[in-house]
């Protein structure tokens, strides 16, 4: 499994490439891309214990959220999963990262 | 010929003859002229890159929800501060200083030149590592200017470059490890970033402590980041129906944003090629004067790597 914040950096990746394909974007994925920046910056300035349950799940979640959003780059109908799986990866992430 | 003076021509002659050679003296130099080089153009670059960071962020403030930045609160050199900067400025003018002794050891100059650029180089390493290395560097190299005699034979001079290289191979090793970690772009590579630090096959003894601790934000990932947040406030502005005047400053922001993102993937090649070359020839300096042979080929490497680095760092600041 990738590490958190390289899954955090391709689900940025992926989400940026469907706000550039869909004219207007989407609010929430404007404010998710915006939510996993935060995230990054954060999560490369802390020590995380990556061995905790808390962790993997969080790892796991955005792992998965970033794997969904590049098959919504190729079908946009896939897009509001992408977003639902998105949200809840950021929601473990931010709790992780004691982001508010 | 009175015997004093051809004794004295004799051991003159005995010592030049004992010193580096021309190709040797031309791969130093190379070395070391790319070694200031680089330090020079990356402190600037490192201080361009938190002016552009201010600049965004003002930019991300003008554009983004008043309900989210508090313009009271809003830091806007984050995440590149002062002091993280200052502390890797320390590191690329210790480097610098490396450099510039190794290139006057190689050259013609004389006593004072060397003594010089001999201080300045201890005294830019010791406050190096008061912000990223550990002090037990700072004892190996502490007598390095009262061990420089007055006047400078051949011979002095190549046992002054091998003194200089052994006593600085394991700081400058790692400084330029930490800072190809600041060169790492956002998004590549993730377990590098974190991996702890790997001294060069030949200097696996090395020791090592970063103040720094393992997680940092890199240089040049914190100013993506900002980049890429201006790009996106930018680009949701412009997809709305803002007035006229925040749609002009959006468009100039995303211009701004989109600029940024590929001048941080030119200078993330660019300086990340030439610190990796310049590890490979610092080891490769370090083999060549434990067995006489210096190696042309990774000093060649390094010193086209940097120079590929100088023409890309000033294109882009003509941009």
């Amino acid at each position: 499994m990738p590490t958190l914040g390289q899954s955090i950096a391709n689900l940025i990746r992926n989400l940026e490439h469907i706000r550039d394909a869909r004219y207007p974007p989407p609010q929430a994925l404007v404010h998710q891309i915006d939510q996993l920046y935060d995230l990054a910056v954060k999560y490369a300035a802390t020590q995380i214990n990556d061995a905790t349950a808390q962790y993997n799940a969080a790892a796991q979640a955005m792992s998965d959220a970033a794997d969904r959003s590049l098959a919504a780059i190729n079908d946009l109908a896939r897009v509001a999963e992408a977003i639902k799986l998105a949200a809840k990866a950021i929601t473990l992430a931010a709790k992780i990262l004691a982001v508010v | 010929m009175n015997p004093a003076i051809r004794l004295a021509a004799g051991a003159a002659l005995l010592l030049s003859g004992c010193g580096l050679s021309p190709v040797q003296k031309d791969q130093v130099a190379a070395f070391a002229s790319a070694t200031a080089q680089v330090g020079a153009a990356t402190a600037a670059q490192f201080t361009q890159l938190r002016q552009d960071v201010v600049e965004m962020n003002a930019d991300e403030l003008a554009l983004g929800d008043p309900r989210q930045l508090n313009p009271y609160t809003f830091r806007f050199d984050e995440p590149l501060g002062a002091e993280p900067i200052t502390r890797r400025v320390l590191a690329v003018n210790a480097l610098q200083a490396y450099g510039e002794a190794l290139d006057k050891l190689a050259g013609a100059d004389q006593s004072a030149g060397i003594r010089q650029s001999a201080t300045d180089l201890v005294s830019s390493f010791n406050a190096a590592a008061a912000a990223d290395l550990t002090s037990a560097q700072q004892a190996s190299a502490a007598d390095l200017v009262a061990s420089l005699g007055g006047f400078f034979v051949e011979y002095q001079k190549k046992r002054a470059v091998a003194k200089i290289v052994r006593s600085y191979a394991c700081p400058v090793d790692q400084l330029a490890q930490l800072l190809e970690r600041d060169f790492l772009n956002f998004g590549t590579d993730d377990d590098a970033r974190l991996r702890p630090y790997q001294p060069s096959p030949v200097l696996a003894g090395c020791p090592f402590h970063s103040p720094r601790g393992d997680r940092a934000v890199g240089v040049l990932y914190g100013y993506e980041s900002v980049a890429g947040r201006l790009k996106n406030a930018a680009a949701n502005v412009l997809s709305g129906n803002a007035p006229f005047d925040k749609r002009q400053r959006a468009t100039a922001a995303l211009l701004r944003a989109t600029r940024n993102l590929d001048k941080g993937q030119a200078v993330g090649e660019g300086a990340g090629k030439a610190l990796r070359a310049l590890r490979k020839a610092n080891a490769g300096l370090v083999q060549s004067v434990g067995d006489d042979q210096l190696r042309v080929e990774d000093i060649k490497a390094y010193a086209a790597a940097a120079k590929q680095l100088l023409a890309s760092l000033k294109v882009l600041a003509n941009r």
